[in-house]
């Protein structure tokens, strides 16, 4: 088992309604979640929608601090894998990608370096010099994906991306992020889809109603899944 | 019809399972090509799966006279006493195949298996290295080899195993699963994935990523220079983005604060004289530094609000917001400014004086002042969001009390002292100093825009530390 990198200690979050009609005061996505992240190891995050699952990966990423307990970061760089963050519209693709891959925590010399690499992946040919406006929707995130596969934190944090373009490009996707996940990054993998984190990953949370539910092993944590699925 | 085309013939239906069929086939087959021994074996083997075991047995021995140099009638006879459970007739075939047919690889392998399924283990490795000696093309043998050390439960070696049969067949997809297994086995829950997920999606997986160097990661002075590259390039990239949809680009980043200066030196300098002499420079004096001022305030204001999404996902600090946007209405107005000065040099013997190079050093104090109160506007701004609709009002106020358009030292009464307070109109009387009358700045007057900026900075400071976390939950509001 490799060290804790990553601890939370009964992290809770709520948020307050403002709607006239609400039964209750606050909405409340996780209550008391405590849950510690080894390094190399694949966590998987199972849950309905609206189970809280994005909350726990924005408190992990650092980018929301939670209301009750705390987020323990035991020296880590954790990224949230997130296309298309601050993508403007007016901006070439090459410069998208230019601003994207800095954001990403790169010097520009750096980014410019890998440029041409980054569009040769998202293959966009001369659209990468035309404005972000005039691609399509499968062209925007193809470009979002393949600035984004220059990124390797210490932990990555994936928010159900592996769905990006036409199959062809999905596959490639695929195969980039099982690179990753093979050679021994540490990962947090939010996905509904149940065949997803069995294949990819070596642990499993669920998270139902605001709380975190944990098996034996992978195997027992899915048939729990299963179990609340069906009970819905 | 040739033998070829006819085995042909009755294998179709065995494919699909018709074993009836199949069977009538053989029959006929077994008197016309009576050279043959595959109707024989193929016969008895429909036979066997139809589960008329005496049948087929009646076959197999007439096939064992008449063939006893082709393996594949030992093979089948020993198949038929497994099915059977007969062990010792199993062996016996065995035994005589390897008599008749010597070192063929599917006796062995098959001899091999059968003293696994006794529990002689040793005996079956035996058997196995002669297979893997007889034929090093088949993949069986391989494959039993390493079972067989999975079967002793000595994990490092049927993992070397199972890499020697990887190494042979990159693309045997089974074996990166039964690999993965054994991984599993020793507790190595992150290789066996790794394996796993190469038996899934190709061996290519298992090829170690590049590693890019993040020099950002690293704390301290290299993030505070990317950092500051970052708020360039983004404020850079605005100014494209704003004019990316015309045809003259950048040049309107020039042309749009000059059209201003021209109206404005036009109607107020030439054609609405108040009978202050050189009016229109004047002006100019207090508009620019102004505009520039007022540009930065009204886009930082609720900058950190538009950046919610990227601080959700990207963690970057809230400041980088306000920064950006001073930045490029710096770098907007910088032009104007200089247009000013050429303006004021060709119109003005005064305006040239050494007391000019004062003017990087006023600039770069309207530009500190200018970040010190925007920080503080932006980070206000997310906890109340009402004061965003008074910015507007706000600034129109400020530039009635900072003496754009007038001298605010001729305003009646005290009005005027108290609005030495300003450090705005401070600011733009420190210009017109320095440009209209060429005379050296009032270091009172810089001093005291210093001290304001210290000390908004400073609020903007604490106020960022301690609230850093807090901008991006008042942004889900």
């Amino acid at each position: 088992m490799g060290q804790i990198v990553l601890s939370l200690r009964n992290v809770g979050v709520r948020f307050k309604l403002s709607g006239k009609g609400a039964q209750q005061a606050y909405n409340q996505p996780l209550k008391g979640i405590t849950l510690d992240i080894r390094a190399g190891e694949t966590l998987g995050v199972l849950g309905a929608n609206g189970a809280g699952k994005s909350t726990l990966l924005k408190i992990m990423s650092g980018a929301l601090q939670p209301d009750t307990g705390e987020l323990i970061n035991h020296g880590v760089n954790v990224a949230l894998l997130a296309l298309q963050a601050g993508f403007d519209s007016n901006l070439s693709g090459r410069d998208n990608a230019l601003f994207g891959g800095m954001l990403l925590g790169y010097t520009r010399r750096e980014v410019t370096q890998r440029l041409d690499e980054i569009n040769a992946y998202a293959e966009l040919g001369d659209y990468f010099d035309e404005p972000v406006r005039n691609y399509s929707s499968g062209m925007a995130s193809r470009l979002g994906f393949a600035i984004s596969t220059i990124i390797s934190p210490d932990v990555l944090l994936i928010d159900e991306v592996l769905s990006v373009g036409d199959a062809h490009f999905k596959q490639k996707a695929e195969r980039t992020m099982l690179q990753k996940i093979a050679s021994g990054q540490t990962v947090v993998l939010v996905s509904h889809s149940r065949g997803q984190i069995a294949n990819l990953c070596d642990r499993c949370v669920i998270l139902n109603n605001g709380e975190l539910i944990e098996g034996e092993n992978l195997d027992d944590t899915l048939k729990r899944y299963d179990q609340i699925m069906q009970r819905q | 019809m040739a033998p070829a085309e006819a085995f042909a013939l009755a294998t179709a239906p065995m494919r699909e399972k018709r074993w009836l069929e199949a069977s009538a086939l053989w029959q006929v087959y077994r008197d016309q090509y009576p050279g043959h021994p595959a109707p024989w074996t193929q016969g008895a083997t429909c036979l066997m799966r139809l589960g008329d075991m005496s049948a087929a047995d009646v076959i197999l021995e007439k096939a064992r006279e008449r063939y006893a140099k082709h393996a594949s009638v030992w093979l089948v006879s020993a198949e038929w006493a497994r099915l059977l459970h007969d062990r010792d007739r199993e062996r016996e075939f065995l035994e005589q195949g390897l008599a008749n047919c010597p070192e063929q690889w599917e006796i062995l392998y098959r001899s091999a298996d059968l003293q696994v399924r006794q529990g002689n283990l040793t005996q079956a490795e035996v058997f196995n290295e002669r297979a893997r000696a007889a034929d090093q093309q088949r993949i069986e043998p391989l494959i039993q080899h390493a079972e067989l050390a999975e079967k002793c439960e000595d994990w490092p070696e049927a993992e070397s195993r199972w890499h020697q049969l990887l190494q042979r067949k990159p693309e045997h997809k089974q074996a990166y699963a039964r690999l993965s297994k054994v991984l599993i086995n020793q507790g190595r829950n992150q290789d066996a994935r790794r394996y796993r997920l190469a038996g899934q999606y190709g061996a290519e997986l298992l090829e170690p990523v590049k590693q890019p160097s993040a020099e950002a990661n690293s704390k301290g002075s290299a993030g505070k220079f990317h950092f500051a590259q970052l708020v360039l390039t983004k404020a850079l990239l605005g100014l494209k983005s704003e004019t990316s949809r015309t045809h003259l680009n950048y040049a309107w980043v020039i042309i749009e604060p000059l059209l201003h200066l021209i109206i404005y030196y036009m109607l107020f300098g030439q054609l609405l004289n108040a009978g202050v002499e050189n009016y229109g420079l004047f002006l100019l004096c207090g508009l620019v530094p102004w505009m520039w001022f007022a540009k930065a305030i009204s886009t930082s204001a609720t900058s950190i609000i538009g950046g919610q999404s990227l601080m959700l996902t990207t963690n970057i600090a809230p400041a980088f917001f306000p920064l950006v946007s001073v930045v490029q209405a710096t770098l907007k107005q910088l032009p104007a400014l200089l247009c000013l000065l050429a303006l004021g040099l060709a119109t003005d013997i005064k305006t040239l004086s050494w007391n000019l190079l004062w003017l990087p050093l006023i600039i770069v104090l309207q530009l500190l002042l200018t970040i010190s109160l925007a920080l503080l506007i932006a980070a206000i701004i997310p906890f109340l969001r009402d004061l965003a609709n008074l910015v507007g009002t706000g600034l129109m106020l400020l530039m009635f009390l900072s003496g754009v358009i007038y001298d605010y030292r001729a305003m009646p009464g005290t009005i005027g002292q108290w609005l030495e307070y300003n450090p705005m109109a401070v600011m733009i009387s420190t210009y017109r100093r320095v440009i209209l009358d060429g005379n050296a700045p009032d270091m009172s007057g810089l001093g005291f825009i210093a001290i304001v900026t210290t000390t908004l900075l400073t609020c903007g400071v604490i106020f960022y530390r301690l609230q850093h976390r807090k901008f991006v939950r008042q942004g889900l509001r």
